[in-house]
């Protein structure tokens, strides 16, 4: 089978390309500690039985290390609990969120902390808190017909005035 | 100009088969038309620039859009398409008509079903609604009209692909030492890509959603079929390409003056799109919890793979076009560029939807990165980049593809070649600027998928202008492309006033270098479907095996979430929904009955 | 075929060319804005833009007829 010499180059150019991208896309993934991926760490969970979880039957933000806090978020029509979050600054905030219902989306606008909320599945994502500040939430995946109201907020206070615990 | 050879048109050849193709086209063309409309609805109102109805229609509007534009619209066409394609390359009429006409049927009837339940949805009083987006993951839940047209429209589809193996193995018996035919060798391996990446969609439907939707099941894993959904997303996205590629490869090149470069080359490319095709769906599902990490990467590099046959066909279609130009006199590094039909609305609408494709690619390889996809997962920017490839690329080449085609499947002249050429322009130029404002929205962080991306809480803050100045631009380019679709339409309807007239037929030169210097192994359909099976079951045992195990075929509970507003008593709604499928079927029928 | 088939020059491919430059043009913003972070007010971008491009397109159809004259 003859192919042309222009048409080699092109390929050999082809591959190398491919090979660049997934070398970057593996840096990116493995190199660089900024955002955890989304995998299968969380737990799993029957969405009906949501409100007697130790966790999430009453959703909020709780401190579990030197600078380190874990966020309980529930995700349900058309709403996120708590509204608002607050989580101190300079700190390591895990959040762990899942759906009452149907799937939702969990994203801090501006940010690359995203995850799908799935009913019975708990997306688990860590990620760097600096400065203090208010960031908006959304839901980003269609939910039902109120889906466009769906929003939230992610309070960063300065860790002085931080009262610790659920600021519903 | 758009005079042909001289040669007898395909209609002349194979009436039958022709009706059939025009058949199929006129569903695209509806579905096309309806889409269209609610496009332009789409971008007004959620850009709040023009509000006519309430925003929890806006779920109706946006499902039917999906629906009739990536199922019904891009589908339809492939299989007319690939009629004629199977019966031009092997220059044989269809086994048994009846079986043709039978598949065409199953689809119409399929598609006019579901997309009923789906407008159904405008209408309160009925009580049958299906806003489940085309995606429809559950646990929201359609009326189960929704998916079991889907199901019928799968399995009309099936019976295509069954025709069209049937002409080959018929062919081959007669013609046992040649080569298939490069247009039916783009049908068959793009026929069992199908195959396998509906196995997905198909088990979704029939063994959950379907049977939950009646109420024979009580619960269904959302993982799962949102997985097994994927399974068949990607994979499809590809079936609507290979009818673009099929007219890059094998009408552009005529259209331009000259032949395709390669045809072995061309035929390893299908090959490597039937390989690599479906074991590639996770990519999709980068932000999904209950997936491992692994699992996506592997996806992400398959898909990075998945560029070689993409960045090929860039190299073959220019090569070839440029052939084409210096056959007609062209002649420099790019003057031969000026030597080339831009009058022609065929040969330009497929430029610049080629064009338009390289575009699609680079932000593809955006959103194929895993870690950067976080920026833009379920963002504006992913309908900006789908509305270049599926919305452009693909649209855009039917339509000219149609523009080349539809005289030879009526013996009419296209109504006005000006108009032609002014619709695929202000195709691009709208888009350019729909996609445009998509993109960077989406780099904000505005999401798709929603009536109203202004809320309460917060602004979305921009790195440059305003999300005001964003929105102008996407209404103006959702509207450009709303005319343009009516250009396209008017264009083909006034054609069918022109008189009939012979001699409009067309023949496409075979490849500078053809198939026989190739490897035959290359035409081993059987060798090359039970690799992509294997690839397939590669990439999917562990992660499905994974879901299953974690909380079962049946999902961890939950309950199900109709989207049906109001709920009638069962017989009213039988009987409101028997009257209005039924009279849909008469206009339907009547309107075939006109076309044929 | 009317006229001849082998046709060097056509002017569709000026109509094209255009709007292919335009949408350059007008993508040039975008770079400007996303990857280098220069904000150029749309109010005064576009109408700058499109008056350039109405230029060259003057430009182009006199130095056509110009040539087709003396050709
Ligand atoms: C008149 C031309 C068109 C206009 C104005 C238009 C406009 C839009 C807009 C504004 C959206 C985003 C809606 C949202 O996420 O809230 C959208 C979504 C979409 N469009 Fe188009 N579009 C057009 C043509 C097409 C074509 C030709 C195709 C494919 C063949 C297409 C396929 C889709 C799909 C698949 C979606 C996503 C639906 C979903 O998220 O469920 N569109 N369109
Ligand atoms: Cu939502
Ligand atoms: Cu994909």
């Amino acid at each position: 089978m003859h192919i042309h010499q222009y048409e080699k180059l092109w390929l050999g150019l082809s591959l190398l390309l491919i090979v660049g991208f997934v070398a970057t896309v593996t840096y990116g993934a493995v190199g660089t500690p900024a955002i955890s991926m989304i995998g299968d760490d969380g737990d799993t969970l029957n969405p009906n039985a949501i409100d007697d979880h130790p966790e999430f039957g009453d959703p909020g933000v709780e401190k579990v290390g030197e600078s380190e806090y874990a966020a309980y978020v529930v995700a349900r029509q058309f709403m996120f609990q708590p509204d608002p979050i607050v989580v101190p600054a300079n700190t390591t905030v895990t959040f762990y969120v899942t759906s009452a219902d149907v799937i939702h989306g969990f994203s801090v606008v501006g940010t690359n902390a995203n995850t799908m909320v799935i009913p019975g599945e708990v997306a688990e994502l860590t990620v760097e808190i600096n400065d203090p500040g208010e960031y908006g939430i959304v839901c980003h995946e269609y939910c039902g017909n109120g889906h466009h109201g769906m929003e939230g907020l992610l309070k960063v206070v300065p860790a002085d005035e931080y009262d610790g615990g659920d600021a519903e | 100009m758009s005079t042909g050879s001289g040669a007898a048109t395909f209609v002349d050849r194979y009436p039958e088969e022709a009706s059939i193709v025009r058949q199929a086209f006129f569903v695209a063309f509806v579905a096309f038309g309806l889409g269209a409309l609610f496009g332009v609805i789409q971008a007004l109102h959620r850009t709040d620039i023009l509000r006519f109805i309430p925003s929890t229609d806006y779920y109706t509007v946006l499902t039917a859009h999906g629906v009739l534009l990536v199922i019904v619209f891009t589908i339809f066409f492939l299989v007319g398409l690939f009629q004629w394609a199977i019966t031009r390359s092997f220059d044989r009429p269809v086994e048994d008509i009846r079986i043709t006409k039978a598949w065409l049927a199953l689809m119409s009837v399929g598609s006019v079903v579901t997309g009923v339940t789906i407008l159904l949805g405008f209408v309160d009083e009925v009580g049958i609604s299906a806003d489940v987006l085309f995606t429809f993951y559950a646990p929201l839940q359609a009326h189960p009209l929704f998916y079991a047209g889907l199901a019928v429209f799968l399995v009309g589809t099936w019976i295509a692909g069954a025709d069209w193996f049937r002409s080959w193995l018929a062919w081959n018996a007669e013609h046992p030492d040649d080569r298939i035919p490069l247009q039916a060798f783009v049908v068959l391996t793009t026929m069992l890509m199908w195959y396998i990446a509906t196995i997905g969609v198909a088990v979704a439907v029939l063994f959950f959603l379907l049977p939950w939707s009646l109420g024979l099941i009580e619960t269904v894993n959302p993982l799962l079929t949102r997985t097994l959904f994927w399974f068949f997303g990607h994979p499809v996205v590809y079936f609507w390409l290979m009818p673009a590629y099929l007219l890059w490869y094998t009408v552009l090149p005529k259209i331009a003056g000259g032949r395709l470069f390669s045809d072995p080359l061309a035929r390893v490319v299908f090959v490597l799109f039937l390989l690599l095709s479906t074991p590639v769906g996770i990519h999709h599902q980068y932000l999904d919890p209950g997936i491992a990490e692994s699992f996506k990467f592997i996806a992400m590099t398959n898909t990075m793979f998945l560029l070689l046959p993409s960045l090929l066909t860039a190299f073959t279609v220019v090569a070839s076009v440029e052939h084409g130009a210096r056959q007609r006199g062209g002649t420099g590094l790019f003057g031969w560029l000026r030597a080339l039909p831009w009058r022609d609305p065929a040969f330009t609408g497929m430029m610049l939807a080629g064009l338009m494709f390289a575009a699609g690619g680079f932000s593809g390889m955006i959103n194929a990165g895993m870690n950067i996809n976080y920026l833009v997962h379920n963002t504006l920017w992913v309908p900006g980049h789908f509305h270049l490839t599926v919305g452009t690329a693909v649209a855009l080449t039917m339509m000219a593809g149609t523009y080349w085609l539809w005289p030879q499947l009526t013996n009419r002249r296209l109504y006005s070649r000006p108009i032609g050429l002014l619709q695929v322009v202000v195709w691009f130029g709208g888009m350019a600027l729909m996609s445009n404002a998509m993109h960077v929205s989406g780099l904000y962080g505005i999401p798709r998928r929603t009536a109203e991306p202004q809320y309460q809480g917060f602004d979305f803050s921009t790195a440059f202008g305003s999300v005001a100045e964003l929105n102008v631009q996407l209404a103006i380019g959702g509207t450009l492309l709303f005319v343009s679709a009516l250009l396209f339409l008017a264009n083909l309807a006034f054609s069918w006033g022109n008189p009939t007239t012979s001699g409009l037929g067309q023949t496409l030169p075979p490849a500078l270098s053809g198939p026989d210097d190739s490897p035959r192994v290359l035409d081993n359909m059987r060798l090359w479907a039970a690799i992509a099976l294997v690839l397939v079951a590669l990439a999917y045992a562990l992660p499905l095996g994974a879901i299953v195990a974690d909380s079962g075929l049946f999902g961890p509970g939950g309950d199900a979430y109709p989207v049906t507003v109001v709920l009638n008593s069962v017989a009213v709604t039988a009987e409101r929904l028997t009257a209005s499928v039924g009279a849909t079927l008469a206009d339907v029928g009547g309107v075939l009955e006109v076309i044929r | 075929m009317t006229g001849n088939p082998l046709r060097i020059e056509t002017s569709g491919g000026v109509l094209v060319g255009f709007v292919v430059l335009a949408v350059v043009v007008f993508e040039l913003r975008t770079v400007l804005g996303m990857l280098f972070g220069i904000d150029v007010s749309g109010v005064v971008y576009f109408p700058v833009a499109l008056a350039v491009l109405v230029g060259l397109l003057v430009a182009e159809n006199a130095l056509r007829s110009v040539g087709s004259k003396e050709g």
